[in-house]
């Protein structure tokens, strides 16, 4: 063991007696577009890792996070150690890439990373009859806004085990999408004698820019290549993992402008097929009344982009509409969407509700279409005689919606079931508050959690000595004993002050006794303790010989004074009061 | 007095009573720079002058914030015929000063009169609303540490042991409950109000970007992020898509906005 110990400590030596190097490697130097390399940087002998970004080279995408291996290896009796920094890389191309001589630094010296080459070649046949993807779109002319549905379908010969999938990705921003839909479509498939499995993700693509704009997709998934092997564990023959990215390549639409010169005014934006039809739930009306006029919109096209028509006002008091839409596919592209808004017709000398007009374009026709529903005959009672009017200020005051009182507005007058419009202004502000926003966490907010904080610890500590003062005797007996002799050591040096012999003689006797008495187990009380217990306990304690012989001293002589042997005189009394004091302080040490 | 109940009334004194002292913020305030305001937009307002009315609450509120000063402001708005600024002052009031009878009935009324959909707040929301959040905080913090007090305390004092029985699992459940609330408020702190009749929601972040819906003024939307001068905001009906940030103003941060009109609109 000491030995092998040995040997290790000296590999370090070892190592720093052989040159560094530096290696680069491509693996595999060939590959297809789409398919990985990884590209490695070797440092030979080395002890530390030197920090590394990998290098740019237009047209190779790598991977920022590199993998560190170290090994070492003794041949010959020669140790050497490798540490290698490798980077997945993806060509994003067909051609040779060179990825550039760089340098690296290592103990405050420089050494060069050799430059390498890479060689990617279009997807040979074998690999395209593996697997492929595309992206088929129903048309490749449309306008913008316009919604069509696309298809992204991923073949993989139905022998190859494929796995790990990322995507698709969208890649184009001008063309939004539908999301890809969480129920994939698999299915199977034959092309050319052989069975393929296809994903297929139904979305639909709306362009927002006009001109040129391209789209693709791509997905990036893990496969067993049946055509390249490596060894498993055991060293038998198995398919090699390999990781792929797969385009659909850039599918370009030509987005067209929906025209400006012909645009109907009722336009809100709709493109694709659509009927519109409207229904009023009543044509027997009065003034101040609301009645429901439903509008529908139908067919196949955009409904995300268009708001409700416009109608037009005159007579009408008309409150912005509730919008529901029904789908009737999963991506919305088709339905019904309904505008359901409430009218109050505001005079009685309204004959009709008001024409209603839909317009949309139709990117088949290429043209717009404007339907129109002719204003349907009405009938409007005035309001019912006797009603309780109250102004209703916002009809009066924004008859076209703008809030804004508008020429030739007249007041409407609401049965006396309306709420009150306006309450008496306040004439007290209330209390003044420096802001709306409410700063929570404010100093005196964490101080006074602080102090309850502090408050709730100090409480505890207390309950926790209480309560260990009843079930920890030993403790208890230090409390005790500790409080007792500060009561007597009070008592003699007041017997000091006052000269009076006999009670210091009691009150020190009585605090060796209580000094030593913590240390006594069971129910002998401090005050009936000898000098020979006290001897006893100083020695079971470990004293000094010349604590106990000081212990010993004082308190014999402390006894014979007390039965009138040598007794001091009060002047001596401060000489005993320091000897106390000093023997006190020793036992403390021993005892506490 | 026992220990025991010397210590109860401890705690509650300080769980309480120096929460409820020490909660006010630090902000610059001038009440009587804001009063003078406050009484010469109520001169206007009895005059019949909204617009000086309006400017003369605006400048007030730069020296202090009280329900009763936002409510004033959205009633000269909404006599302008300005619904949008006037249900967010509406809800500003209310922010300040939740259980406001003549400020729940105004909004309530200007909502109806104007057609807009009753703004439905989930439950936790609308008990949120019933106090200030700073109220909610010291309430949270107070049963925090009551709760603590009844979980721990007996564990020293075995008198203690009652109480825990009978009042820690309440205690605990208010906790939760308000936690619950406090979470429901600090997710109103991005509401906001269209503050324009008929706003364009846009599918994507740009002036010319194709229109989803259109708003009505003061319909109450929740930004959710930012894209430049747009932001994505999901609607109370649940529509989303983009908006500039000068058409809305935000109930809780009024120094947001609204920001001044984009150049290119």
């Amino acid at each position: 063991m000491r030995f092998a110990a040995a040997i290790l400590s000296l590999l370090p030596v070892a190592l720093l007696a052989q040159d560094i190097s530096v290696r680069t490697r491509v693996e595999p130097q060939v590959v297809t577009i789409g398919q990985s390399a990884e590209y490695r940087v070797e440092i030979l002998n080395s002890q530390s890792t030197p920090s590394l970004t990998p290098p740019q080279v237009d047209g190779l995408q790598f991977v920022n996070s590199p993998s560190i291996s170290k090994s070492l290896q003794t041949i010959n009796g020669i140790t050497s150690s490798q540490i290698s920094i490798s980077y997945p890389v993806t060509p994003q191309r067909e051609g040779t890439f060179t990825i550039p001589a760089g340098e690296l630094q290592i103990r405050g010296q420089t050494y060069e990373i050799p430059e390498v080459t890479l060689r990617a070649v279009p997807m040979d046949d074998t690999l395209k009859e593996m697997f492929w993807i595309t992206l088929d779109t129903s048309k490749d002319r449309l306008y913008v806004g316009e919604s069509v549905p696309a298809f992204v379908k991923l073949y993989i010969r139905s022998d190859i085990r494929a796995g790990n999938l990322q995507g698709p990705t969208k890649m184009g921003d001008d063309v939004i999408t539908t999301p890809l839909p969480d129920d994939i479509v698999r299915r199977m498939e034959r092309v050319d004698n052989l069975e393929y499995f296809v994903l297929v993700w139904e979305v639909v693509l709306t362009p927002i820019k006009a001109g040129e704009v391209e789209l693709s997709y791509q997905v990036t998934f893990d496969y067993n290549n049946p055509y390249r092997y490596g060894r498993d564990f055991f060293g038998r023959r198995t398919a090699r993992t390999e990781r792929i990215t797969l385009n659909t390549g850039p599918v370009t639409l030509n987005a067209l402008e929906v025209p400006v010169e012909a645009r109907p005014e009722s336009f809100s934006g709709a493109v694709g097929e659509f009927t519109f039809e409207a229904n009023l739930s009543s044509r027997d009306l009065t003034v101040g009344d609301p009645v429901t006029l439903t509008m529908k919109v139908a067919g196949r096209g955009n409904f995300d982009r268009f708001g409700p028509p416009e109608i037009d006002q005159d007579g009408w008091r008309v409150y912005p509409p509730k919008i529901d839409f029904e789908a009737r596919d999963e991506h919305g592209n088709a339905g019904v969407k309904t505008f359901e808004f409430i009218l109050i017709p505001e005079r009685e000398d309204v004959e009709a509700a008001p024409e209603l007009r839909f317009s949309f374009f139709d990117p088949f026709e290429e043209d717009f279409t404007t339907i129109i529903i002719d204003a349907e005959p009405v009938e409007v009672a005035p309001a019912p005689e006797g009603s309780v009017t109250v102004r209703d200020f916002t009809a009066e005051a924004s008859p076209d919606g703008t809030g804004r009182a508008g020429p030739g507005s007249r007041p409407v007058y609401r049965t006396d079931t309306a709420p009150e419009t306006f309450r008496p202004i306040q004439s007290i502000p209330g209390k003044w508050h420096p802001a709306i926003t409410v700063e929570l966490i404010t100093v005196p907010f964490v101080a006074a959690n602080a102090v309850v904080l502090i408050g709730f610890a100090s409480v505890m500590l207390v309950g926790a000595r209480r309560q260990r003062l009843l079930v920890d005797e030993g403790f208890a007996r230090q409390v005790a004993g500790t409080r007792a002799i500060r009561e007597w050591w009070k008592k003699a040096e007041a017997a000091v002050q006052d000269q009076q012999t006999d009670e210091f003689l009691d009150a020190a006797i009585r605090c060796l006794q209580e000094s030593a008495g913590r240390s006594q187990r069971g129910s002998v009380r401090p005050g009936s303790l000898v000098l020979s217990d006290i001897e006893r306990m100083l020695a079971e304690k470990g004293a000094p010989e010349a604590t106990i012989d000081e212990a010993k001293a004082f308190f014999e002589a402390a006894t014979a004074a007390r039965y009138g042997v040598s007794r001091p005189s009060p002047d001596e009394l401060q000489d005993w009061r320091q000897r106390l004091a000093l023997t006190l302080e020793h036992m403390e040490r021993v005892f506490k | 007095m026992s220990t025991d109940k010397a210590i109860v009334l401890l705690i509650l004194y300080v769980t309480t009573g120096s929460f409820l002292f020490g909660v006010p913020n630090s902000a610059e305030l001038d009440p009587e720079r804001a009063n003078a305001l406050f009484e010469a937009g109520n001169v206007a307002y009895q005059e019949e002058d909204y617009n000086t009315a309006v400017n003369r609450y605006e400048e007030a509120t730069g020296y202090g914030e009280s329900w009763g000063l936002r409510f004033n402001l959205a009633n000269a708005y909404w006599r302008l015929g300005q619904i949008g600024p006037a249900i967010l002052n509406f809800e500003r009031a209310l922010s300040l000063s939740p259980l406001e009878p003549d400020v729940v009935a105004s909004l309530q009324a200007i909502r109806e009169q104007s057609g807009l959909p009753a703004y439905e707040r989930s439950l936790p929301v609308r008990v949120a609303a019933r106090l200030r959040p700073d109220t909610w905080l010291v309430l949270a913090a107070a049963l925090f540490w009551l709760g603590l007090a009844l979980a721990l305390l007996p564990l020293v004092y075995s008198s203690f042991s009652f109480w825990r029985r009978w009042f820690l699992a309440p205690i605990v459940l208010l906790l939760v409950g308000t936690v619950v609330i406090l979470r429901a408020q600090a997710d109103r702190e991005t509401e906001s109000v269209v503050l324009q009749p008929k706003t364009t929601l846009r599918v994507a972040p740009t002036a010319e970007s194709p229109g989803k819906a259109v708003l009505p003024a003061g319909l109450i939307v929740f930004p959710r992020f930012e894209r430049g001068a747009f932001l994505y905001v999901e609607t109370q009906n649940g529509d989303e898509g983009y908006l500039a940030r000068h058409e809305l103003g935000s109930i809780w941060q009024p120094s947001l906005g609204p920001l001044p009109a984009l150049a290119e609109e």
